[in-house]
């Protein structure tokens, strides 16, 4: 996008006033997003955005300016401005260092047979409407559907004062489907949304059949379920959707920025056992096409696994550049950011528990009463005291060891620390889901992955006895 | 002529290039603005930020289908190459006899100083913002000594113009100032952390108060401390109005008449009946002076205006863009509004308000003999359907006993459905605060009965 030679005059003149480092990100991102409901493709929406984040680190302090001009004027404009804030709070100033950047090369790698731009729009819409067709096949009960067919190419060029230079594409694509289910005065919903690092041929391996039927078979199931129990119970996780557990209950713990406030329950905890020793975890985004995947990261790291926890004991956290910094620690990939008009903050990629040996069915061995919570919608935790929510979208009764009526309505409410430590077992099967994670108000690709998980006890809030 | 002006000419040359691509008609959006922030943590600031963006969207109407298209590249060959794309864009989509630009009569903008701006926006330097962000992370700490330091202490403000125009004739433009101040602090004692959260907004600085804020925050960090899981029980809950806002965003998107009239609400079919207790009063108020979410005009050019959305638990209307009200044979109220240029006008509130009433919050609590005063919900976004109206949510907060707040409640849940929640409302406070969350929300605090709480 920039010449390297630019860029290396941009980051003296936004040291010129002092600072330990200095960082500036380009991005240009184009989209296509499209949305088709009550057999209507309602809208096509195409866009591109493009544009400049810079920023100047001084001891704990960040400055940041961001600007949606790419040219080589505009990028030393801001740096002047950035350098001008600096001295008014620092006082100091000294005359532009030469910068000398290095390119990165990262070894992981994402290849996209598809790209997004290859495929027309029309093509693009007749996807969507054999998800709509699919989903309306599944059940008679449907009383609605909305599908949602969402790419997007990210090119990204990151350049700091240590000298690391480097260059990233990527692409996303995702589709979503939503399906409405009513029975007399009944009504019900569910969804699915498959995603990945990569182009059209996600709809080779999940077609858009698969989303429209799964979402219309869930939200058809769920017109005969029976309301959540509430109490305290047993409860084994489903693979794949059930990743969202780990990734509320524990992650936004492991994230460095929490951890540096004293805002998580794991800071100071590295090398203790803070799990059952059947758990462990890890954050990679160099799995191969997975929807949190990339080859470089945000701040120039390059993609690779970052252990977390090793059976039961705590290893590492996540790190941008600024806590990796504070913390003396090296940065992990997990600088991320929503795009150049927002900084880099410590984020996960794919965060997965590792798989174990175990079998669902022996899970469901000895379980009087409990809950089967197959998939799991969003939740929320506060990483603080790790006290998390989540709402159960596809759940089943537990009863004398065999899976029995799905139920509607469950939430889990539980504490981190306390449901790692209470992981009975740990399945074969893992797999993996797309999500978009929101915190400090920036929206990341998030992938998470879990296999079948046995938990001790967890509150289940529902409306039923 | 003035920045208003200029960004008004060229969202009609932008729609006018969309026409001349082949469209029907068209509209653009466009804004312009300023944002800057401050992050303090442990008595520094350690965080500077400071940006000025621009976008524009455009929207293209070929007989019948949409196309839509955005950019960052306001220059008049960036607006046209947009315009382009979204004729081309509509071509994939499918026909809708509902698709349009808003009727012209409705285009009149009532000339009302709706008060967005403030004179003393621009007055305190970057020092002064700094000093205020430090004072609420100060007194938070001075306001008691489990009080251990804070999560996250900002001050931000951004100023705005936004613009609209179509190939009707509409041209128009404002411009908008807000400044917010957000602390989330952590107390300690015997190894428990709890965290507390307080927000202020206004037009300017000087309207913020750093001491309440900090003082807030820090209130509610303590109050939780020592807390423990209850056992399951039916009660009332009181909520706390930053907590019945959250409730009200949640309930926000069944009001929306084109999810009803898509099947996607629980409210569908419920217009003109008694849903709620008579207590129980909404407010959607475009023109609320001062309000954070008010606008002359919608985000597709229609006069904003003051819906009552309930009255004395009636259900009166739900809110229209301009396709909810072809679709639904009525007119806009005024509630098109896009998220920003990145996407196509749907339907959502401006300033909605639940009515205060008369009695303040204490009378409330006395006037409950066992129930929980809730300060706060997880997992809303996850736990409510606005479809089915299904509601499941954790919650924590104090309990009540015999009129008196008491020990702190954490790690239950709060299940009913948002209709039971509307129809138990049993007390309406007089306490009224706004939160902007998307849209601006306000609620009192709020009593509803026959909740059900289940815990260990």
């Amino acid at each position: 996008m920039v010449d390297q030679g630019v860029l290396e005059e941009v980051l003296g003149v936004a040291l010129a006033s002092g600072g330990d480092f200095a960082e500036v990100f380009l991005e240009r991102k184009v989209t296509d997003n499209l949305r088709l409901e009550d057999h209507k493709l309602e809208s096509f929406t195409s866009g591109s955005d493009r544009g400049a984040g810079l920023r100047v680190i001084s001891g704990a302090a960040t400055y940041f300016i961001h600007t949606d001009i790419l040219e080589p004027a505009a990028l030393l404009a801001a740096a002047k401005d950035l350098a001008t804030a600096v001295k008014a709070q620092r006082g100091a100033g000294h005359p532009p260092s030469l910068m000398r950047l290095k390119l990165v090369k990262p070894t992981a790698e994402h290849p996209v047979a598809i790209p997004p731009d290859k495929v027309a729009q029309a093509a693009k819409a007749e996807l969507a409407r054999r998800a709509d067709a699919a989903a309306r096949r599944q059940s008679k009960n449907i009383q609605q559907v909305t599908v949602m067919l969402a790419d997007s190419v990210q090119d990204i060029q990151v350049a700091n004062s240590d000298g690391v230079y480097g260059v990233d594409k990527r692409t996303l694509t995702r589709i979503f489907v939503f399906a409405v289910t009513k029975s007399g005065e009944r009504v019900e919903s569910a969804h699915e949304a498959p995603g990945r690092q990569g182009g059209f041929e996600l709809f080779e391996t999940f077609t858009p059949e698969k989303a429209g039927r799964d979402a219309a078979a869930r939200a058809q199931m769920l017109l005969s379920a029976v309301d959540a129990p509430s109490g305290s119970f047993p409860v084994v996780l489903g693979n794949g959707t059930g990743g969202v557990l780990f990734h509320e209950a524990s992650g936004h713990g492991l994230e460095a920025d929490a951890v540096r406030k004293g805002a998580s329950v794991f800071a100071g905890r590295i090398g203790e056992a803070v799990a059952a020793p059947c758990v462990s975890a890890a954050d990679d985004p160099s799995l191969p096409n997975r929807w949190g995947s990339f080859a470089l990261g945000d701040e120039g790291v390059p993609a690779r696994e970052t252990l977390l926890i090793e059976d039961g004991i705590l290893r590492g956290f996540m790190y941008d550049r600024l806590t990796a910094r504070l913390a003396g620690a090296e940065p992990t990939p997990n600088g991320r950011r929503q795009s150049f008009r927002h900084i880099p903050i410590p984020r996960m990629t794919n965060t997965y528990i590792k798989p174990g040996h175990d079998t669902l069915e022996n899970m469901l061995v000895g379980i009087k009463k409990g809950l089967y919570a197959k998939a799991l919608g969003g939740g929320e935790v506060n990483p603080a005291t790790g006290d998390y929510v989540f709402g159960v979208t596809e759940g089943y009764l537990i009863e004398n060891g065999k899976i029995g009526s799905p139920v509607r309505g469950a939430v889990l409410v539980g504490n981190g620390p306390q449901t790692l430590l209470d992981i009975q077992m740990v399945g074969a099967d893992l797999d993996f889901d797309a999500g978009m994670c929101g915190k400090a108000g920036q929206s990341v690709p998030a992938g998470t992955g879990q296999p079948s998980l046995k938990i001790k006890q967890l509150t289940v809030g529902g409306t039923g006895g | 002529m003035s920045n208003k002006d200029a960004l008004a000419d060229l969202a009609a040359k932008a729609a006018d290039a969309a026409r001349q691509a082949g469209a029907d008609a068209a509209d653009a959006y466009l804004t312009r603005g300023r944002r800057m922030s401050i992050d303090v943590y442990q008595g520094e600031a350690e965080l500077f930020e400071s940006a000025e963006t621009a976008g524009a969207g455009i929207r293209a109407f070929r007989q019948g289908r949409l196309g839509h298209s955005y950019t960052t590249d306001l220059s008049e060959e960036g607006l046209a190459a947009a315009a382009q794309v979204a004729y081309q864009n509509a071509a994939a989509s499918d026909p809708d006899k509902f698709n349009g630009l808003p009727e012209s009569a409705k285009h009149s903008i009532p000339a009302v100083d709706l008060d967005l701006t403030s004179k003393d926006y621009a007055g305190p330097t970057t020092a002064d913002k700094i000093a205020f962000a430090l004072e609420v992370e100060k007194t938070a700490l001075a306001t008691d000594s489990r009080v251990t330091g804070s999560e996250s202490v900002t001050y931000a403000e951004e100023e705005e113009t936004v613009a609209l125009a179509n190939t009707a004739g509409f041209k128009g433009a404002y411009d908008r100032q807000a400044c917010y101040t957000f602390a989330d602090v952590m107390a300690e004692e015997k190894g428990e952390i709890q965290t507390g959260f307080s927000y202020a907004a206004g037009h300017s600085l000087n309207e913020l108060d750093a001491g309440t804020t900090g003082r807030e925050a820090a209130e509610r960090a303590v109050l939780m401390l020592g807390g423990s899981a209850a056992r399951s029980a039916t009660l009332t809950a009181v909520f706390d109005p930053l907590v019945f806002v959250q409730l009200l965003t949640a309930i926000a998107p069944a009001l929306n008449a084109e999810a009803a009239q898509k099947g996607r609400s629980f409210l569908a079919g419920d217009v003109g009946r008694r849903v709620a207790a008579a207590a129980f009063t909404l407010i959607d108020d475009g023109r609320l002076p001062a309000g954070l979410g008010s606008a002359p005009f919608d985000d597709e050019g229609v006069a904003t205006q003051t819906t009552p959305v309930f009255e004395d638990g009636v259900l009166k209307t739900l809110l229209y863009n301009s396709y909810g009200a072809r679709a639904g044979g009525t007119i806009s109220t005024g509630n098109g509004r896009r998220g920003s240029f990145h996407s196509v006008p749907g339907t959502s509130p401006t300033n909605m308000f639940v009515k205060p009433g008369e009695t303040c919050q204490t009378a409330i609590i006395e006037g409950i003999e066992t129930g929980i005063y809730v300060m706060g919900l997880q997992g809303l976004h996850a736990g409510v359907s606005p479809v089915t109206g299904q509601f499941s949510a954790g919650a924590y907060g104090l309990r009540i006993k015999s009129g008196r707040l008491a020990e702190p409640i954490r790690e239950v849940t709060i299940a009913s459905t948002c209709a039971a929640i509307l129809k138990n409302i049993s007390a309406v406070g007089s306490d009224l605060r706004f939160v902007p969350m998307g849209a601006s929300f306000g609620s009192p605090t709020v009593a509803v009965d026959g909740i059900v709480l289940s815990g260990r």
